[in-house]
């Protein structure tokens, strides 16, 4: 083979890289034809390796020639390069911009989510979470808790009855799980009680006939009434948010003496007064007090030093407070619309 | 009751106008809701159960006099007697009543009342009547003491307070008849009774237009007869309400001579003696307080002098001997029984804001938690970490939802209405419940779960897990998820049969012939009931008591082996009579070193005989020694697929 064969070969080789190279239509092409004629095992090297096969004085020329093909291609490459990308970022396999598909998530119900929010402020405290059964009996309802039947304090809850001989009824509050623990478990305590509770209340948007309580006792020695406050504070602006302002007025339990209604400002209007809190600018969150000695004598705790308070506010009032839900048939309802946007917060 | 502002003004004497009452009654926690009329302002207040003496005038200007310089300003409520006319009373209920009085009237003339007292009854929110009423209505306002006028000529002999008899009737002043029960207390003459005691009195004996002679009862009650008479009779009045929170002992005879001087100054009427029967308390209860006490219940100092003025000021009578106070309560406030109702008493006048907030300082000792609470917890994470979203139902049921239950229900004795009359004894029917309200807007493809309570007869409660699927999942990947659920759970070792299900055909899982978990496919007619006819739904329970009250299973690490082993995919025609766990045990039992199988895939239908269930299952092999050969795996397979085929009839699809 002499120079003019290697020249007329270069020249077919340009001829046809260029032809490839025009039909080239995205990176997987170009990166073949980029192997072929460019890479390692590719058309330009095994050239390069042919140069020995030449005369001496002839070598420096067809080096020179080779290296202008190089040029030709490798500038010819990176000239489609830019074009194979402009067109892929134009049309590619995938429309990035549509949604993904969302996964079927499953959620907690709000009571959950706002029930275990309660629980995880009061447990760092060192409060632990107590249950009780739904049937209560006339005495764990009533009667351990300073109610004795014909008081007509028991007009203040309007029970479902089961069996008028045994006193079986629906629990009204969460109040006997505190009985039955402090049975079970002697002072210093610190418990919360949570589960539902049953009123003979006709459904409105804002009463059902089942609800959720959650209720908390602390006893201890020299527990005060200032400490009550101190900790229903604490508690409030560490659900509700620190600018919130509380307000304890006197109140009527059987169970706690004194015994105090505790609002918030509410969360609304900010107190100027709007529909939620009727005007008055305050929503009542919490019932609260120091435990009642009858109460106290009723599970056998003797009163030397030890003193004690306790609290209870409805689970759906408050979620209905935090996520400005207006109707408490909703938690009942279950509408997966209704259970899926909570869900997140918990 | 009705508050007047006018006529408290007349009684409670000071500088305060209808905006410092306002708050007044706010910081005492009475709620009060304040309107405008007639140029007065109206008040309600919310009195809590114990408060009976707030139910009148004076009353509450007592529960005021803390709030001010004020001046108490009681009626006069002396009478002159001028007669000697008596009328005999007597008392066969002791327990019901232990104390009764009455004054006779006579001659006087019934009309209308003057322009003054009209004006007050109706501030009282009555509406004026005649004289004779509306003095007693008017004195039952101001004294808070229920008062009854009888038209004495038409009592026979004497009075009576008995309980009534079975079968006895009485038409009440309303106009309505009423059967009595010996639950109720009357006021009786020598032949019938003519009042409901403390509630209503008779039409028969009804002071009218022609009545010349009165007799005038003040009695005292006992709350808890009052209260269930009332409730037996469905007869709430302002009366009965207010001896349900029992009658001030001090108030008795001063409302009867207030009334009967009234009456004389109205109608001229000639004043009799008091006829009496029982005997009255006259001193209130005394209680000894510290000082010292009050401040430390509170958690902030009290002043001694503030103490001694506001129990003062109440009513109270205070003995003083250094700290030590003996403090005589008013007889009309029986709620102050104790330390502690001083206490709260005084902590009103104080103010609940002034005091401090503060936090307890207690030894670092938390209370546990309940166990079972702790681990209901994680039963919830585990089944929202296996996609089925948290519900939460009421749990009555009605009569249609309740009917394949009907002899396991429990009923409620006084149901809101027929839609919410029993306690559910299954969660299944909350769950086709919440289905079809979400299939009404249109959220098609669910995955539900319950945690709660169901009841049984003798009123006996469970705690269980409900699940369920719409549109989501066939029946093995639902399977599935409750055999994961058990698992984590602690349960392993189930044994799963065909069932009796009270909605369709169900699927049992025993442990231990416990039955711990059914899955129900719901029959037709169920799934017409909730119309979910055209819906793929699937529900469950899962006995939740039986897990609880086993031990909490304790988790052990078991070393991987560090052979990796040799899977073979195999896809198996299993007829529907094979075992599952017969045939597992199959494969194990020939004793190759089979590390685990696993099922991968599950199907029915095309290219499967319609008696066959097509079941993909991988089997892993692996010695300690590693030596295993795919020629040694070749021959167990061949094996394994020999057995199955002797035993149960399975072949390998092609």
């Amino acid at each position: 083979m002499d120079e003019s064969d290697i020249l007329k070969e270069l020249e077919t080789i340009k001829k046809v890289a260029e032809e490839e190279l025009a039909s080239v239509k995205d990176a997987s092409d170009l990166e073949k034809w980029s192997v072929k004629y460019l890479g390692r095992k590719g058309v330009l090297l095994s050239l390069t390796r042919r140069i020995p096969e030449f005369p001496v004085s002839q070598r420096p020329l067809i080096g020179s020639h080779i290296n202008r093909l190089k040029t030709f291609l490798i500038e010819a490459h990176d000239k489609k390069s830019a074009s194979v990308i402009q067109f892929a970022s134009r049309g590619p396999d995938l429309n990035f911009t549509l949604p993904g598909i969302k996964p079927e998530i499953a959620h907690y119900h709000p009571i959950t989510i706002v029930a275990r929010r309660i629980c995880r402020i009061f447990r760092a405290l060192g409060f632990g979470v107590h249950i009780g059964p739904e049937i209560e009996t006339d005495y764990y309802n009533f009667e351990a808790l300073n109610t004795p039947s014909d008081h007509p304090a028991r007009d203040m809850w309007d029970t479902f009855h089961l069996d008028t001989e045994s006193g079986l009824l629906l629990r009204t509050h969460t109040s006997p799980i505190q009985v039955r623990t402090m049975e079970k478990i002697k002072p210093p305590l610190r418990i919360v009680a949570f589960g539902k509770c049953f009123r003979r209340d006709a459904p409105d948007a804002s009463h059902s006939p089942a609800f959720h309580q959650i209720e908390g006792l602390m006893v201890d020695e020299g527990i005060s009434f200032a400490h009550l406050k101190g900790v229903l504070v604490y508690f409030l602006k560490s659900f509700f948010g620190e600018d919130i302002k509380v307000r304890f007025l006197p109140s009527y339990f059987p169970f706690t003496e004194p015994s105090a209604e505790i609002s918030i400002s509410c969360v609304i209007c900010k107190g100027r007064g709007c529909s939620t809190c009727a005007g008055t600018g305050w929503l009542e969150v919490l019932g609260a007090g120091m435990v009642h000695p009858e109460v106290f004598r009723a599970v056998g705790i003797d009163l030397q030093d030890m003193t004690g308070f306790a609290f209870g506010a409805g689970v759906e009032r408050i979620a209905m407070l935090k996520f400005g839900i207006d109707d408490i048939r909703e938690f009942f309802f279950n509408d997966e619309r209704f259970l899926s946007q909570i869900g997140h917060v918990l | 009751m009705r508050y007047s502002y006018q006529s408290l003004r007349k009684i409670l004497e000071g500088e305060y106008d209808a905006g410092k009452l306002e708050n007044f009654l706010l910081s005492l926690g009475l709620n009060p809701h304040f309107y405008q009329a007639d140029s007065d302002h109206y008040f309600e207040l919310e009195v809590p159960a114990n408060r009976g003496d707030l139910l009148s005038m004076a009353g509450l200007a007592q529960a005021l006099m803390p709030f001010g310089d004020f001046k108490l300003n009681l009626p006069e409520t002396r009478v002159v007697e001028d007669s000697t006319h008596q009328f005999p009373v007597e008392i066969s209920a002791p327990d019901d009543c232990c104390f009764y009085a009455g004054r006779v009237v006579e001659n006087v003339r019934v009309g209308p009342s003057p322009w003054w007292l009209q004006q007050e009854v109706e501030r009282a929110g009555f509406r004026s009547i005649n004289n004779v009423v509306d003095a007693t209505n008017y004195v039952f306002w101001i004294l808070g003491q229920p008062l009854h006028a009888f038209d004495l000529g038409l009592l026979a002999e004497k009075i009576v307070v008995r309980r009534a008899t079975a079968g006895e009737t009485i038409t009440t002043l309303d106009g309505v008849k009423r059967a009595l029960s010996d639950e109720v207390l009357v006021i009786a003459d020598a032949e019938k009774s003519v009042a409901i005691a403390g509630i209503m009195g008779g039409a028969d004996t009804e002071v009218t237009a022609g009545t010349r002679n009165l007799f005038i009862e003040s009695a005292y009650f006992n709350p808890a007869r009052v209260r269930r008479a009332s409730k037996a009779l469905g007869l709430l009045t302002e009366a009965s309400q207010r001896f349900e929170k029992r009658a001030d002992f001090g108030a008795i005879i001063p409302a009867l001579d207030f009334v009967c001087s009234i009456l004389k100054q109205l109608c001229n009427g000639r004043i009799g003696p008091v006829s009496k029967c029982g005997c009255l308390e006259s001193k209130g209860k005394v209680i000894n307080l510290d000082i010292g006490e009050v401040g430390s219940y509170l958690g902030c100092p009290v002043d001694g002098g503030f103490i001694v003025s506001i129990l003062k000021h109440i009513g109270c009578r205070i003995a003083k001997h250094g700290d030590s106070l003996k403090v005589e309560v008013p007889i009309s406030r029986y709620d102050l029984d104790r330390k502690v109702d001083l206490i709260e008493e005084v902590a009103k006048y104080f103010g609940y804001d002034a005091i401090p907030e503060a936090m307890p300082r207690a030894v670092i000792l938390p209370t546990p938690s309940d166990t079972r609470y702790e681990r209901i917890e994680q039963m919830r994470d585990c089944l929202v970490n296996l996609g089925f979203s948290e519900v939460v139902n009421a749990g009555f049921l009605g009569d249609e939802e309740i009917a394949p239950f009907k002899d396991e229900a429990v009923e409620i004795i006084n149901p809101l209405s027929r839609n919410l009359a029993y306690l559910r004894p299954s969660m299944l029917p909350d769950m086709l419940r919440n289905f079809r309200d979400n299939l009404a807007f249109k959220n098609e493809r669910l995955a539900f779960f319950e945690i709660g309570s169901i009841f049984h007869p003798g009123f006996k409660e469970e705690f269980i897990a409900s699940l369920g699927v719409m549109n989501r999942m066939d029946f093995y990947a639902f399977k599935g998820k409750i055999e994961t659920f058990l698992e984590k759970s602690g349960i392993d070792q189930l044994s799963w049969n065909l069932g009796k299900g009270r909605i369709g055909m169900s699927c049992v899982a025993r442990a231990q012939d416990v039955e711990i978990a059914k899955i129900a496919m719901p029959d037709s007619d169920t799934l017409k009931l909730y119309r979910l006819e055209d819906e793929k739904v699937l529900v469950a329970e899962i006995a939740l008591d039986y897990i609880l009250e086993r031990n909490v299973p304790v988790s052990v690490y078991r070393k991987p082996p560090k052979i990796a082993p040799i899977r073979r995919d195999i896809a198996l025609i299993v007829p529907k009579t094979a075992v599952w766990n017969e045939i597992s045990t199959a494969i194990l039992d020939l004793q190759f070193p089979v590390e685990r199988i696993s099922v991968f895939d599950i199907y029915e239908g095309k290219h499967i005989p319609a008696n066959c269930t097509g079941v993909a299952v991988s089997i892993f092999f692996a010695n300690e020694q590693g030596t295993l050969t795919r020629q040694d795996v070749e021959v167990f397979i061949g094996e394994i697929l020999k057995a199955l085929k002797d035993r149960f009839n399975i072949t390998l699809r092609q």
